[in-house]
């Protein structure tokens, strides 16, 4: 789900309480594409946060959606080695808890 | 604006690792050694400016930084932005006097964030929203967010990670040439090249310290300086901009803010990047200096990578750079260091590491990932 604004139809992210286009606070969440492309993307060798400890190495991602606006995630399922800036991305979802979901991608054949 | 004020005195406390020291008593002994420095009496500081702390946040800093030197000013505030608070003080401290409110003011930053960290204060530092959202996919940290950026460079224009480390061989020079910096021992490009991933592309060698550290500087109306002691340093320009609050959100990643506040400060001193003599540039990673270089005009777009090679930014090139040893070598206390450094310089007090001549500094300031930055051209001619 992606919020669009429902003055501009301007999808945005992150979440904001109103448009940064035409600042009307009038929106709503509608289901996204799911698709993006890779913008950039580091891999984390030293956690910075004791919680990321046991995961390291693993990749950041910033990912352009269809939809337009860029959003901070996690590349899965791919060797390092093989992340080239510009690849097609789909979302996949992971449970952290009974409630909470993150979007995290793979890469999507074209 | 155009040498309207001047930088008239400075302080700096030793940097490194200092845990017997608190933040509040650094900050105060580089406030000291400031006016001393100048040869003013405190009663004639009628404005405190300090930034925020990192570590440790605390209200009305500027206020009980007053209290202590047992002053009452006609202005105090406290400024945020990160990297780019200690050359908004000074921005901040012109644009006060020229209202009116006060007309000598005293800028404090330091911190103590590398004892903070030892003694788990961790905990208490400042975090924003974005950085909580960013920690559910291991992206809170700042080195993550320049890294992306850096990422997107090396895509874009073929930049090298030997390229940074061109960076911070220089830094580490220029710091082995002052006998204040935290780190000394020279490094080649091969050290740099060895020292270990932390967030792919950067290595270990493209980050910046953490250290404890204050310094302060003094601000005043240009024609308020005869009596002081040490030859004025004139604001010559000032630039600003603010593009984004998070690199996620810049769709360019490559062309940041400080091409706007460089573009500024440039315009209102009547110089070009060419009349430049020494820059010291904030840099919290190594590539931030190459891109800053590029919007600054020093070189093209892209070209930055190249422009940092075969010595060029060091003492003897054609653009010295961080001539203390930067945020990479010296210390990170905040980016005052690159504001006291530029003063220095134009005193001609710099000893080994002196550029000869030098005339005109820019100093630079930057956080929100590239998207806050802060210009200061320094001269030390009114002309």
């Amino acid at each position: 789900m992606l919020q669009c604004c429902s003055g501009c139809h301007l999808y945005r992210y992150p979440p904001s309480p109103i448009c940064n286009s035409c600042l009307s606070p009038d929106h709503q969440w509608v289901p996204a594409s799911g698709k993006g492309t890779l913008f950039s993307f580091v891999v984390v060798h030293r956690a910075l946060d004791p919680y990321w400890q046991g995961e390291v190495p693993y990749a950041v991602a910033v990912v352009e959606l269809a939809e337009g606006p860029h959003l901070i995630s996690n590349l899965v399922g791919i060797d390092f080695d093989q992340i080239q800036i510009g690849m097609a991305l789909r979302v996949v979802f992971e449970a952290l808890s009974d409630e909470i979901k993150v979007p995290r991608f793979r890469v999507r054949q074209t | 604006m155009r040498s309207q004020f001047a930088i008239v005195g400075i302080g700096e406390t030793p940097v490194g690792k200092l845990p017997d020291r608190t933040a509040l008593s650094l900050r105060l002994e580089a406030s000291v050694a400031a006016m001393r420095d100048a040869g003013i009496d405190k009663r004639e500081i009628d404005g405190v400016i300090t930034t925020q702390m990192r570590s440790h946040p605390q209200p009305n800093y500027s206020a009980l930084l007053s209290e202590r030197l047992g002053i009452t000013p006609n202005y105090v505030t406290d400024i945020s932005l990160g990297g780019a608070a200690a050359a908004s003080m000074v921005v901040n401290a012109a644009a006060t006097i020229a209202s009116g409110l006060c007309s000598t003011v005293l800028c404090v930053s330091g911190d103590s964030r590398s004892s903070a960290r030892a003694r788990s204060q961790s905990r208490r530092r400042l975090v924003s929203d974005a950085e909580d959202l960013r920690n559910l996919f291991g992206a809170g940290a700042a080195p993550i967010q320049y890294a992306l950026a850096a990422r997107r460079h090396m895509h874009e224009y073929g930049t090298s990670s030997r390229q940074f480390g061109a960076v911070a061989v220089a830094c580490r020079r220029h710091a082995g040439m002052n006998p204040t910096a935290q780190m000394r021992q020279p490094i080649t490009i091969e050290d740099h090249q060895n020292s270990p991933l932390i967030a792919d592309p950067f290595r270990l060698l493209d980050c910046s310290l953490i250290s404890d550290g204050a310094a302060a500087l003094i601000v005043t109306r240009a024609d308020r300086t005869g009596d002081c002691r040490q030859p004025p340093v004139y604001l010559m320009g000032t630039g600003y901009s603010c593009e984004h609050s998070e690199i996620a959100s810049s769709r360019s990643m490559t062309t940041t803010a400080a091409r706007g506040a460089a573009r500024q400060a440039f315009e209102t001193a009547g110089v070009v990047p060419s009349d430049v003599d020494v820059a010291e540039l904030y840099d919290c990673f190594t590539a931030v200096v190459v891109v800053t270089l590029e919007d600054y005009g020093f070189c093209q777009k892209g070209e930055g990578g190249f422009f940092v090679e075969g010595g060029r930014i060091e003492l003897g090139g054609d653009l010295p750079v961080n001539t203390h040893g930067g945020l990479l070598s010296h210390a990170h206390i905040g980016g005052i260091s690159h504001l006291t450094e530029s003063v220095i310089q134009l005193r001609h007090q710099a000893g080994l590491r002196q550029v000869k001549d030098a005339r005109l500094a820019v100093a630079s300031g930057q956080c929100g990932e590239l998207g806050i930055h802060v210009t200061l051209l320094l001269g030390n001619s009114p002309n």
